[in-house]
């Protein structure tokens, strides 16, 4: 199955469960939770699905493009289902089956996986999925965002898709999938994950950095006090991929580390709070 | 009448570390429901698999037993009138009580004659008391980490998707969340997909999950994965790397487990042996294999869920999580083997040990601080290179990817970096040993270099936390304090160290002293009492009788070597007639001079020629001899020889209160008598205090 395939494939199945199926948002981030569609939308009382792609930006995952396994960005299927229906277990297995996986053959476990995320102040309860000893998905209960305690509970799952793919076709080398028939993940990804790789570990500018993260956490918090949610968050995850560049550039010490994050989880919680508190959100 | 009580809640996967805990509380509070409402049973067991909690209870009544219940009425004084009828009080008695006034008695009471009614208070039937009280049981279970999944906000620790309760066969309407029981039961979620199956007792339940390819034993399960990873051994022709905690876990993780054999590159050999086996544990939950020279082979056991006749699909794809994850330590050993440890001391700097307590660079100038003391204490100068070198570089791995990604490989992994850079083998082997012992079971440092270093670590961590007041208190020990404490004692056992505690304590206290917001003498005094308690522990667990622990740590136990000698002195003597008398006798001499009010600690003045009988003199004479002698057999270390010159006082101390009278009416006299008796006292207390002692 081609990488494009697989992705269009699921969005085919969630769509057929009701979700919108949205687009990546255009901001750096290091997982698809943290686009609005996910953020914000877990808040409050109104169900909601939505399924979208979403490319994930970890500089500290960079590998040159030498590591079979390991990019700095890879991509991500998430799918979140508001309020969590009962039946969610057995709907995502169908869709295993739908990308072509068939169950009985293989050794399918649901093994504890607490995720947590301190810079958006967010936690849930929920899985690894491993299929023949591989994580393939995180699935998590949502039980908090923003600091707030989330009522009704959302469901998240996301799919690692690089690494499904890498499944699906037997291969050991993330770099020798296919994207579609002509063209292979080699040629669309392997010069972005070199180049960025130089940049993060060796060439990004520390001192610029630092003043970035400054300024874009005066800039969310100027906009929180004007009200202006949605902006605010766009500043929020720039001041969270700064971050994640000054960490991988080896540049912040442990406590400024705490420090730090403590920083973008307090934009986060305000951010959050001034979402339900504001009259004119989706 | 009796039936059967089977219980099943149907979850999303529960966590493996969580299942053991939850399924014996849940039986635990069914068997309270069972007892609480006088329902008899004749057994109860518990079951669990990933995805249910099963308590089975055998034998249950049906129905609580009837019992009488007496309802007091009026006096018989006016209940009945002169004539031996009826009167208002009784009438409107038995009317109150629907029942005639023929079917009334009489109780006496301490007040007198009552008219009474016995009634006969029919028991309420089980499954009404069960389907009121399981929601409760199961709301009362005391689960770790819970969450909510659903409108009805219930927390569990997994999303609950049915349950199963019958009783005599029937359903028992038990509403919890938003599920109600009903009479049945879900197959294995892939192998059987998830099949329905409607259960009438619990033999049936068991056959139909069975045939669904679920066992609900984890023990069978265990038994099952053993089998199967000892024949997947054999073939390979290679010996299991045995671990106990990761077989306990698998069981928990699969409902139909079987064993697949893998393979990996062999040239992941090139890595230690510690850092596949961890790699192999932690990431996948793989077991290894050696082969019958030690040498671990390039394979693998993991064990699934999912039948055997599917291992050649699956196994395929474990070795390629496999290969991907060794790829990585692979490059963790290489990057990490690109700075020295040497040079990784500087990046100890940055590196927080804990708050209030400096960096891991001033840990590191702190232990080596205190092994040098050490060395110093044990005088055996030749170890001072290596337990220095050591000193400095045991913290340093804990800067390495290798151990970010694996913390229980620190300390291991320093001494095998260590090793690969060149560092001399003891250094190398005290950096690798001197996080031990971490479990109970453990054993202590190889090396004495790798003893000290491991004490210096321990005894720093501990002046570190009592000196910012933070003993452990109750079951709350969030540093892990305790387990520190035992590892210093037993590995001073284990290596026959003479060291003082007290003395490693003041210098230890030195190194963060300039933290500190408890004085030297609190610090010391919280740590003493701190230590003696763990002692008392050990020494219980080593199968010392408790009295003699207290005997002897009441005057010794800052140096754990010689308290633990006295210890085995007193354990082989306690049965003589001698040592049973004399602990009589002590304690006789306490309690004189108690009621005297005499210090027994105190100076004291003995003028022999104020004896006035020859039992005095002689105890005199023999408490001189005793004394010096103890005391040179403390000094030799022959503790059974000190023992035996405390027994032999026996026949004198025995004539001496036979015949004389300490609290004479003579001042003088009766001075002299009891500045003999706290010799006496003070002589027995340089071996250990033998009132503690209790005394057939």
């Amino acid at each position: 199955m081609w990488f494009q395939q697989l992705f269009m494939e699921l969005q085919t199945f969630w769509a057929e469960q009701g979700c919108v199926i949205h687009l990546p948002y255009d901001v750096e981030k290091g997982a698809g939770t943290m686009n609005p569609e996910t953020f914000f939308r877990v808040l409050g009382p109104d169900p909601y699905r939505v399924a979208y792609l979403e490319p994930s930006r970890r500089p500290a995952d960079g590998r040159y493009g030498e590591n079979p396994n390991r990019v700095q960005k890879h991509h991500q299927l998430q799918v979140v289902l508001k309020p969590s229906p009962p039946e969610v277990q057995s709907l995502y297995l169908q869709s295993l089956e739908k990308i072509g996986i068939d169950l009985r053959g293989h050794d399918i476990r649901f093994e504890e996986d607490n995720w947590e995320s301190p810079t958006l102040g967010a936690w849930g309860a929920g899985w690894q999925v491993l299929l023949d000893g591989l994580e393939i998905t995180q699935f998590t209960y949502f039980q908090q965002a923003g600091g707030l305690e989330l009522n009704p509970v959302s469901v998240e799952l996301t799919y690692g898709l690089e690494r499904i793919a890498m499944f699906l076709s037997h291969m050991s080398d993330v770099f020798d999938l296919e994207w579609n028939a002509g063209v292979g993940y080699r040629e669309l990804r392997h010069a972005d994950e070199v180049q960025f790789s130089r940049y993060n570990f060796e060439l990004a500018d520390i001192d610029l950095h630092f003043g970035w993260f400054n300024d874009y956490e005066k800039e969310a918090d100027r906009l929180i006090d004007e009200g202006l949610i949605l902006p605010a968050y766009d500043y929020c995850l720039k001041c969270s991929h700064t971050f994640n560049v000054l960490d991988a550039r080896g540049a912040i010490s442990v406590s400024e580390r705490t420090r730090m994050i403590q920083r973008v989880r307090a934009l986060a919680c305000r951010i959050a709070q001034g979402y339900l508190t504001g009259e004119d959100h989706p | 009448m009796v039936a059967e009580l089977l219980l099943e809640i149907g979850c999303e996967e529960i966590p493996a570390r969580f299942l053991p805990a939850a399924s014996q509380q849940l039986k635990q509070n069914i068997q309270r429901v069972l007892t609480d409402h006088s329902l008899g049973f004749e057994e109860i067991d518990a079951y669990s698999t990933p995805r249910r909690l099963i308590v089975h209870a055998s034998g249950v009544a049906a129905s609580q037993p009837a019992r009488s219940q007496v309802i007091t009425g009026p006096p018989m004084a006016i209940a009945f009138d002169r004539d031996g009828r009826p009167a208002a009080a009784a009438l409107g008695f038995a009317r109150k009580n629907q029942v005639e006034v023929e079917a009334l008695s009489q109780v006496e009471t301490k007040k007198g004659s009552y008219l009474a009614y016995r009634k006969q208070v029919p028991g309420r039937g089980a499954k009404d008391i069960l389907a009121e009280e399981i929601p409760s049981a199961i709301k009362g279970l005391d689960l770790p980490k819970s969450m909510r999944w659903e409108a009805s906000r219930f927390l569990f620790l997994r999303p609950i998707r049915w349950i199963l309760c019958l009783f005599g066969g029937e359903a028992v309407p038990v509403q919890l969340a938003s599920v109600r029981a009903a009479d049945r039961t879900y197959g294995h979620r892939i192998l059987a997909g998830n099949r329905e199956a409607v259960v009438t007792k619990f033999a049936d339940y068991r056959q139909k999950l069975r045939e669904a390819d679920v066992e609900i034993d984890s023990m069978k399960r265990l038994g099952t994965i053993q089998a199967g990873l000892a024949a997947a051994a054999q073939g390979q022709g290679g010996h299991l790397v045995e671990d106990r905690r990761l077989l306990q876990t698998v069981a928990h993780l699969s409902e139909h487990p079987s064993v697949v054999c893998g393979e990996f590159d062999p040239e992941f050999l090139n890595l230690p042996a510690e850092v596949l086996i961890t790699v192999m544990r932690e990431h996948q939950k793989y077991f290894s294999l050696r082969d019958r020279q030690g040498k671990l082979l390039p394979k693998f056991l993991a064990v699934v869920d999912s039948d055997e006749a599917y291992s050649s699909q699956v196994q395929g794809g474990h070795e390629r999580v496999l290969r991907a994850r060794l790829s990585d330590a692979a490059f963790f050993w290489k990057s990490d083997s690109k700075i020295s440890l040497q040079e990784r001391m500087g990046l100890l700097k940055k590196i927080t040990y804990q708050r209030n307590l400096g960096t891991l660079y001033d840990k590191t100038l702190r232990i080596k601080a205190l092994s040098k003391f050490m060395v110093e204490g044990l005088q055996q100068p030749e170890l001072l290179a290596p337990v220095q070198q050591a000193a400095e570089l045991c913290k340093t791995d804990l800067t390495t990817e290798m151990v970010r990604e694996f913390s229980n490989l620190q300390g291991v992994m320093g001494g095998l970096y260590g090793r690969a850079q060149g560092i001399e083998a003891g250094v190398s082997e005290a950096i690798y040993d001197h996080y031990l012992p971490v479990a109970s079971e453990d054993g202590v440092p190889r090396g004495l270099a790798g003893a000290v270093v491991a004490m210096a670590d321990k005894l720093d961590t501990l002046a570190g936390a009592f000196c910012l007041g933070l003993a452990p208190t109750g079951s709350r020990d969030p540093l892990g304090l305790r387990r520190q404490a035992m590892g210093l004692l037993r590995i001073l056992l284990v290596k026959e160290l003479d060291l003082s505690c007290q003395g490693m304590l003041s210098k230890a206290y030195e190194g963060v002293c300039s933290f500190a917001d408890r004085s030297l003498e609190e610090t010391s005094r919280t740590f003493g009492n701190f230590l003696k308690d763990r002692m008392r522990f050990l020494y219980r667990e080593q199968g010392f009788r408790y009295d003699e622990i207290n005997a002897v740590l009441e005057v010794c136990w800052d140096n754990p070597v010689e308290s633990r000698k006295r210890l085995a002195a007193i354990a082989g003597m306690r049965e003589s007639a001698d040592f049973q008398s004399l602990a009589t006798s002590f304690k006789r001499i306490k309690n004189i001079l108690l009621k005297a009010e005499v210090d027994p600690q105190a100076a004291f003045a003995i003028d022999p020629a104020r004896f006035a009988t020859p039992e005095e003199h002689l105890l005199h004479r023999q408490v001189v001899t005793a004394d010096q002698g103890i005391s040179g057999a403390l000094r030799e270390g022959r503790h059974e020889a000190a023992l035996g010159m405390m027994a032999s006082l026996r026949p004198a101390v025995d004539s001496f209160f036979d015949r004389v009278l300490v609290m004479d009416e003579d001042p003088g006299l009766r001075r002299n008598r009891l500045a003999l008796l706290t010799f006496l006292l003070q002589t027995f207390l340089k071996v250990a205090d033998v009132s503690e002692m209790v005394t057939a």
